[in-house]
């Protein structure tokens, strides 16, 4: 317990002193009502988000504010890594690996956009985070590469190389994109999982308990969606999940395996998460419905984790998670409502759609 | 200012056809914090109608908003016309049209909009350029924007350039992720082509070199990104252009042409001032109607206002009736508007509120206290704890001299004071210039002062005695050596200074409370209630006793009967507080409530309340010691940075190192120091003082009125 002290206090602290401005449910609902981007944008001004939001007087561009955003929350996590050691600060470190991933798929698919599509009319790449993560990467190396060679080059001494070595073909002959994303996705948890193994005990309890969450909300997502969208023959082979789950590998692919979505559903909430069937079953007849209920249920499964790890005890890695977790969904919910009202979107549609 | 503002009740009734009239002329006096009719604890009330709620000032109310956005984005602030001829004006004022009004906003939102949109386009010029500008080496080969390069992949275009005169050589070929062409074009083709290639990161320079071969003819160059090469290809072959050699350089650097580092750079910064101009042309879209928009505005919230405070009417089929609460001083002001604005046609009563007064006055009475401007920053310190009851005495004085005498003591040092008072004065400045005043710098340029002035007597200077103490040696007390011209020589009168001045805090506390309950007429609570007279009489004897203890060497107590006056009386009188607040509750309520006296509930009651008593206030008073405390401390930490400078020293003079340490000491002092002293005055305050006397469960008097949040 004292190790736990030793590691956990400065930055419990910190954190908990920056809890404090996180923005309530009631300044999103003000949000929310704005009639303009301008009201958002005032609204915004006296919070922690002044300066990311000075981007919009700026550029009058929304995507150099999300942009702003989004190098806000990665350097929250930065920050935190400085007061953590050993164990912990590997474990924060492979949060950041979130971001890197994020930022070498968007690059990829930049690249792939324009070298195997073809396409010409791009996202603005200056909008890409160009900083260190975790890995020396060369974005704009993978941005200008000429070819696949120069591609992997680009990665060459990171964990990325294999990844991309190995879906070359496959992003060039057969034109996807997808088994790549999907390998860097799992490359993600799988890292994550790896550091959380190697955290204290109580850390890897409480650690866990929250991926696993996330993971399943991810894995049902997945299932959900390419069971709609792609044939049963088609998908055979596929391997879609992501790692760290709570759901049994093998009831994801008895899931994935099945005809229709509403089929899948039902075997994860028989086989895994039975105890919510009977709320989802008799209320929603249409499948993406009830898809929608199901993640916003696991949405709340994960916040409530979120909740209590921020209530229990405070000298743990669950902190930190729980503050980052917060900081990324506050500002996911900043950039949905400043797009919405950039796009004209009512106060109702808003809702609906967060 | 020693007590709460004296209030009456203002209870109207207009005829229908003047309700509007009337409203309006409430509004620009401003001065009526509005009650529901229905708070009035009358028969009649109940038997009024209710307004029908205006569907207008939800309305009015949204486009005010749209309007506020639109004037924070620009800095603007309306000025609503209230007083004076500004009155007159927007008396004779049109009726405000909510959907022209919206029409108009919606105007102004289109050229907002319309702004946005030309800066977007400029910001897509900037990122390609940048983009482009990523690529190019600055000087001495390095590639701009490369914090994550890994130097084996990225160096490349950096290693082929060459850094000639002020910069890397434009060459030919391959950089790592540049093209660069050189050429010519058509003049015809040039306008048309450079539209075209603006839409892709590249610098088009027309005429910027020399060809190689025929006569050396002007050359043009294009700078693009590889990954374009294709698009690229096609425009050239679309627009004409010939590929040319250009001049070579003559190899000592004297000729050579040079990527356009600086001509791109100067065209980034053009396009960055195009775009603050651009958003300086918010600013000018707003200046240029500003008298339309601030009329809109203040209409807007005329509309809203009117709506709110018609919400507090009510009704009979002809007439409306109010009710508000107001500064006595303001009851003439307000008569002679309703009057003009209903031509006489109007009933007022007035209503004063006091205890066993008329019965058809609420309870809860609105309170506005009422200071000089210099003692706002305490108002707001007394403020922040909760809000007096109306009539009682206004603490703020008492607060300023309290707060101000314990930093004081925390942190008497002249020139931390110093430092203190600038960061107040200019903290105060800034804030004020940016529209935003608050109170909490002027509250630190007080501390400031406060440290000036009890420095001095101290003679504490930056920790050094650069003068001589107009008092004590706090320094030299701390030290050890004790002794001294002053009245305070050791540090047990250090501590015992704290404690008297602990004794007065409390002292006025029960003195407030006291001269509240009297004014209340509440005479059982100024005997036996919560810091009444019994509970005044026990604090002071027990100080005598604790004092005449400590003055015959702890050996001795006052003879038996005077100790008996002193404490042993009132504690007995004590004992009659619940036997009579028994008797009070079964005369006040119907006899099926009231319940028989147990005297051993009582005697607990009795003893738990001397428990309190003794117990509480002697750690009220001994709380007082962390003064002594804090200014101890702060007086060691400054010694203790003088010794570990001095370790630093050289031969006994100081090195920069020393000087080093003294400023991050006082520099850490001042913060670490302040904060403590600033914090602990205000516990000292809201704990020591304020538990004496003060409820803190008054209401804040708000008007409504054109300036009202």
């Amino acid at each position: 317990m004292a190790g736990q002290l030793k590691t956990y206090g400065f930055i419990n602290a910190k954190i908990r002193s920056r809890l404090g401005q996180l923005l309530s449910d009631r300044d999103f609902s003000n949000l929310m009502k704005s009639s303009s981007i301008e009201e958002v944008v005032t609204a915004l001004g006296s919070t922690v988000y002044a300066k990311e939001l000075e981007q919009y007087a700026a550029t009058g561009d929304v995507r150099a504010v999300e942009f702003a955003l989004y190098s806000h929350e990665i350097e929250t996590v930065h920050e935190l890594l400085q007061y953590v050691q050993g164990p912990a600060a590997d474990f924060v470190e492979a949060l950041l690996l979130r971001y890197e991933v994020d930022t070498v798929k968007n690059a990829l698919r930049f690249w792939y956009d324009r070298n195997i599509r073809g396409r010409t009319e791009t996202e603005p790449s200056s909008y890409l985070y160009h900083g260190r993560l975790v890995h020396s990467i060369d974005i704009d190396g993978i941005l200008n590469a000429a070819d696949s060679g120069k591609l992997v080059d680009a990665v060459a001494g990171t964990p990325y190389e294999a990844v991309l070595s190995r879906n070359l073909d496959r992003i060039q002959n057969e034109q996807q994109m997808f088994y790549v994303e999907l390998e860097l996705d799992s490359l993600f948890y799988t890292t994550l999982m790896a550091k959380t193994a190697q955290l204290s005990k109580q850390d890897r309890q409480v650690a866990e308990r929250v991926i696993q969450v996330e993971v399943d909300l991810e894995n049902i997502d997945r299932i959900v969606r390419f069971v709609s969208f792609y044939e049963k023959e088609r998908r055979h082979s596929w391997n879609v999940f992501l790692p760290g789950g709570s759901i049994d590998f093998e009831v994801l692919r008895e899931a994935f395996q099945q005809k229709g979505p509403e089929e899948a559903l039902n075997i994860l909430l028989t086989r895994h998460y039975s105890s919510y069937k009977s709320f989802t079953g008799e209320h929603k007849s249409n499948p993406y419905e009830r898809l929608h209920l199901v993640e916003n249920l696991l949405r709340q499964i994960l916040s409530d984790e979120v909740g209590r790890l921020l209530h229990g005890y405070p000298f743990t890695i669950g902190t930190i998670l729980a503050y980052v977790f917060l900081k990324r969904k506050e500002i996911s919910q900043l950039v949905s409502i400043m797009n919405a009202k950039y796009y004209g979107l009512s106060e109702e549609r808003i809702r609906e759609l967060l | 200012m020693i007590t709460t503002t004296s209030m009456q009740q203002l209870v109207a009734a207009v005829l229908k056809s003047d309700m509007e009239a009337a409203t309006e002329a409430l509004l620009k006096v401003g001065v009526i914090d509005f009650i529901d009719v229905r708070e009035i604890p009358a028969d009649w009330t109940s038997r009024l109608d209710r307004v029908p709620a205006a569907e207008d000032r939800e309305k009015a109310r949204e486009l005010r908003l749209r309007l506020d956005a639109y004037f924070r984005t620009v800095g603007f602030t309306p000025r609503p016309k209230v007083n004076g001829e500004k009155q007159e004006q927007s008396q004779d004022q049109e009726p405000l049209d909510l959907s022209e009004a919206e029409g108009e906003i919606d105007k102004l939102g289109g050229e907002f909009r319309k702004i946005r949109d030309k800066q977007k386009e400029v910001q897509e010029e900037i990122l390609r350029l940048q983009e482009l500008r990523r690529q190019m080496p600055d000087e001495g080969g390095r590639t701009a924007g490369r914090s994550s390069a890994k130097t084996g992949v990225r160096g490349e275009a950096g290693s082929r350039s060459d850094s000639g005169a002020g910069g890397p050589a434009l060459t030919k070929g391959s950089h790592a992720y540049i093209t660069v062409h050189t050429g010519t074009l058509p003049k015809e083709n040039r306008a048309a082509f450079e539209k075209e290639i603006a839409k892709l990161p590249s610098v088009y320079l027309p005429e910027q070199g020399v060809a190689a071969a025929e006569g050396g003819e002007p050359i043009d160059f294009l700078i693009t990104l590889k990954r374009d090469n294709s698009r690229v290809e096609r425009l050239l072959e679309k627009y004409g252009w010939e590929e040319r050699q250009y001049q070579e350089s003559s190899g000592d650097g004297q000729n050579k042409t040079r990527l356009p580092v600086e001509e791109l750079d100067a065209k980034l910064e053009s396009l960055r001032y195009k775009q603050q101009e651009l958003d300086k042309g918010l600013s000018q879209t707003v200046e240029e109607r500003s008298e339309t928009l601030e009329r809109l505005w203040t209409g807007l919230r005329m509309r809203e206002l009117l709506r709110t405070i018609q919400g507090y009417y009510r009704k009979t089929e002809r007439t409306y009736l109010f009710s508000g609460w107001l500064p006595t001083e303001k009851k003439e002001e307000v008569t002679k508007t309703l009057m003009e604005a209903t031509e006489g046609r109007c009933y007022l009563e007035w209503h004063t509120p006091h205890k066993g007064g008329d019965p058809e006055v609420p309870q809860q009475v609105p309170v506005q206290m009422k200071n000089p401007e210099a003692l706002r920053p305490f108002q707001s310190l007394v403020e922040n704890y909760g809000i007096p009851t109306y009539g009682s005495i206004d603490p703020t004085p008492m607060v300023a001299v309290f707060y101000l005498a314990m930093f004081a003591l925390m942190f008497g040092d002249v020139g931390h004071g110093v430092v203190v008072l600038l960061i107040g004065l200019i903290g105060d400045r800034r804030s004020r210039k940016k529209g935003k005043k608050t109170m909490i710098y002027p509250l630190i340029s007080y501390c400031g002062a406060a440290a000036i002035v009890s420095g001095a007597l101290f003679g504490s200077y930056f920790g050094t005695a650069l003068l001589p103490p107009l008092w004590f040696d706090y320094h030299g007390i701390v030290a050890g050596h004790e002794g001294g011209a002053g009245s305070v020589k050791t540090m047990s009168d250090i501590l015992m200074l704290t404690i008297y001045f602990g004794i007065a805090v409390i002292g006025t506390g029960l003195l407030i409370n006291w001269v509240n309950r009297l004014r209340r007429q509440d005479w059982f609570g100024l005997v036996w209630g919560n810091g009444g007279l019994l509970v005044g009489w026990i604090y002071a004897a027990g100080t005598y006793t604790a004092f005449y203890f400590a003055g015959h060497d702890y050996k001795e107590l006052p003879e038996g009967p005077v100790l008996l006056l002193l404490l042993g009386l009132p504690v007995l009188l004590l004992a009659a507080k619940p036997v009579l607040e028994h008797v009070h509750h079964n005369r006040d309520v119907p006899a099926e409530q009231r319940h028989s006296a147990n005297v051993l509930d009582m005697i607990m009651e009795w003893l738990v309340e001397l428990l309190e008593i003794f117990s509480g206030y002697l750690s009220n008073t001994l709380s007082f010691m962390r003064v002594a405390g804090l200014g101890i401390a702060h007086v060691s930490l400054m010694m203790a940075f003088f010794q570990i400078a001095e370790m630093a020293a050289s031969n006994g003079n100081f090195t920069i190192w020393s000087y080093l340490i003294l400023l991050l000491g006082n520099a850490l002092v001042i913060g670490l120091e302040g904060l403590s002293a600033g914090i602990q005055s205000l516990r000292l305050n809201y704990y020591e003082f304020f538990s004496k006397y003060f409820a803190g469960n008054g209401r804040a008097y708000a008007p409504i009125s054109l300036r009202s949040e």
